[in-house]
């Protein structure tokens, strides 16, 4: 059981959620996620997952940190945005597989689109500290201006950012994929990884490209779930018999994944999902 | 202390909270988040004779206080179960009952003869809610004719206690229940999902992959606890209930009604300490009321005519 520290709005829609808590609890990995409680009640019923946004070991209490950025999609998540700063937070985590750190990695090459931005600054923080040496760049593609956010967490100098809106009112117009051809050519397939989260159809995009390319990719998938551990495999999608999927037709987004390498996921050209 | 043990089809479960089939996997994957020790026993996934890879997704949506489902039977089969689940399940002071299921008599048949070979299966669950294909795809638990063959098949390729989990999709549950009895069912679980489906308006498409899917959670209790309370009345056999339940409210509920143990599923999605606190939430009221053994609630709902004190 955890605390909620704050709860604000950044932008209309967009949280930012802090949650302490008092007892001991693993570090997250970039890229794994929580199980969030989000009404004390049968309905809405199901526990949503959040990727962890941030996490500091010493919070303000002196207590173990997590920071989660949510968009309000529906019944749980707005019944979330309601919570207030010393409301109690039932969490489970973190859980799942996150992002694979390589040991020494030139280039990184960060794509997100919307509130797939959630788990991106967390890694970037990660692979800074891992190796100094990594040079980060950020591709970030939202709506317009407003949902463009957290991108304070790149101000570190070997970190750059590139801002696309769909209507144009922050950095270039048009969607964040739109010069991928040729971000990817500046990756040199041995030394450049591509960390990609944000809607299927994106994320469909970005590993078509990265697999032609040749450029290594993982990818952060979200789906809904029910119990969140693996055990119900309510949450699979399809595999493409690659890697840790070689062998099993559907993979479970919560425990096998939320991250794979785009390589090892079935592409459908924009599987629609229920959100 | 007050006792909590119960006997059921032969066994001596330490208490009645046993996890559900489908929702706790092989039991493995749950065991960082809930001390399987502490549980009467474990239902594992519904095993087949072959491996089945499952429904396409979305598998799963939320539906009001429940959720459907349609994960399509999936299961690695009985193979690789006894292989690779079975001896990390052994090392659990739980009962292990293993859920079984086939498209054919027969397949039910070999599935329960190749795990009874193998040592740490306390029990059989035959899972009759799955499309019987020599009768063009009619659930076996709709029919009382292919309940009974089914159990039969089960009963004579085991040594194992059989409990067949009925299907609440029928008319009336007593003739089903009755069946499986005469069959030689040594125990009865009900109830497995409700047939259900939502759909999109704005995509105009059904949320599941599947179209329709089983309704599980505490929408379905009333519809449980109530045919448990029917299936009770019409056989001598020893029941497992289930169906939403949360607490220990919940379970005592469905002991009231007739039942010797309870199931929980969809509960533990929500609170991977639901079960524990449904055994302590137990044992709490029989230490409030006064009752030495949970025996003595088994079946002891009052039923009859209210009196008017005015």
């Amino acid at each position: 059981m955890g605390v909620i520290t704050r709860n604000l709005e950044q932008a209309s829609g967009l949280y930012l959620l802090s949650v302490e808590f008092p007892e001991n609890r693993q570090q997250p990995e970039p890229g794994q996620f929580y199980m969030l409680r989000c009404s004390p009640c049968t309905d809405p019923l199901l526990r949503r997952p959040l990727s962890i946004h941030g996490y500091c070991a010493e919070g303000e209490r002196g207590n173990p940190r997590c920071d989660f950025l949510y968009r309000v999609a529906g019944k749980g998540t707005a019944l979330l945005s309601r919570m207030g700063p010393a409301d109690p937070l039932d969490v489970m985590g973190p859980l799942g597989t996150g992002f694979d750190l390589p040991p020494s990695l030139e280039y990184a090459l960060l794509i997100a689109g919307g509130i797939g931005i959630a788990p991106l600054p967390y890694l970037a923080e990660r692979l800074a500290e891992k190796n100094t040496s990594t040079h980060i760049r950020l591709l970030f593609g939202a709506q317009t201006a407003e949902h463009i956010i957290a991108i304070e967490r790149f101000n570190r100098p070997e970190m750059e950012v590139s801002l696309y809106t769909e209507d144009g009112t922050m950095g270039r117009k048009g969607c964040v994929t739109d010069d991928l051809g040729t971000e990817l050519k500046a990756c040199h397939p041995g030394r450049s990884m591509v960390f990609a989260c944000g809607p299927d159809g994106m994320l469909d995009a970005v590993a078509r490209q990265c697999i032609d390319a040749k450029i290594p990719c993982q990818v952060s998938l979200d789906r809904h779930m029910a119990c969140g551990v693996g055990a119900c495999q309510g949450c699979v999608v399809k595999g493409a018999h690659q890697g840790k999927t070689r062998g099993r037709p559907y993979v479970r987004v919560c425990s096998d994944g939320p991250v794979f390498e785009a390589r090892q996921i079935m592409w459908s050209g924009g599987e629609q999902c229920p959100r | 202390m007050p006792s909590l043990a119960v006997l059921f089809a032969g066994l001596t479960l330490k208490n009645p909270v046993v996890l559900a089939s489908g929702t706790c996997g092989y039991g493995v994957e749950y065991a960082p988040f809930l001390d399987l020790n502490r549980l009467g026993g474990i239902v594992v996934k519904g095993i087949s004779l072959a491996p089945r890879q499952g429904n396409p997704p979305p598998r799963i949506i939320e539906t009001p206080s429940g959720m459907l489902n349609a994960i399509g039977l999936q299961n690695i089969g009985w193979r690789a179960f006894v292989t690779e689940y079975l001896p990390r399940l052994s090392a659990f002071e739980t009962k292990v009952i293993v859920n079984i299921y086939g498209h054919t008599v027969g397949e039910y048949r070999e599935v329960a003869q190749r795990l009874s070979e193998h040592p740490g299966i306390h029990a059989l669950e035959i899972n009759v809610s799955c499309p019987n294909v020599d009768k063009g795809g009619l659930a076996f638990g709709t029919d009382p004719a292919c309940t009974f063959q089914v159990t039969e098949a089960v009963k004579k390729a085991t040594h194992l206690p059989v409990i067949t989990k009925l299907s609440p999709n029928v008319t009336d549950i007593r003739p089903i229940a009755k069946a499986a009895e005469e069959a030689g069912a040594d125990a009865l679980s009900l109830i497995n999902t409700l047939l259900g489906m939502t759909v999109d308006v704005r995509t105009r498409r059904p949320h599941l992959a599947n179209i329709t899917g089983g309704l599980s959670g505490p929408a379905i209790r009333p519809v449980a606890l109530r045919m448990v309370w029917e299936a009770a009345r019409a056989v001598s056999l020893p029941i497992i209930g289930m169906g939403g339940i949360m607490n220990a409210e919940d379970a005592l509920a469905f002991l009231m009604v007739g039942a010797t143990a309870v199931q929980i599923g969809t509960g533990l999605f929500v609170d991977p300490s639901c079960p524990v606190r449904v055994l302590d939430g137990m044992q709490a009221f029989l230490v409030e009321e006064g009752i030495e053994d949970i025996r003595q609630i088994i079946g002891g709902l009052d039923t009859s005519p209210a009196r008017d004190d005015r």
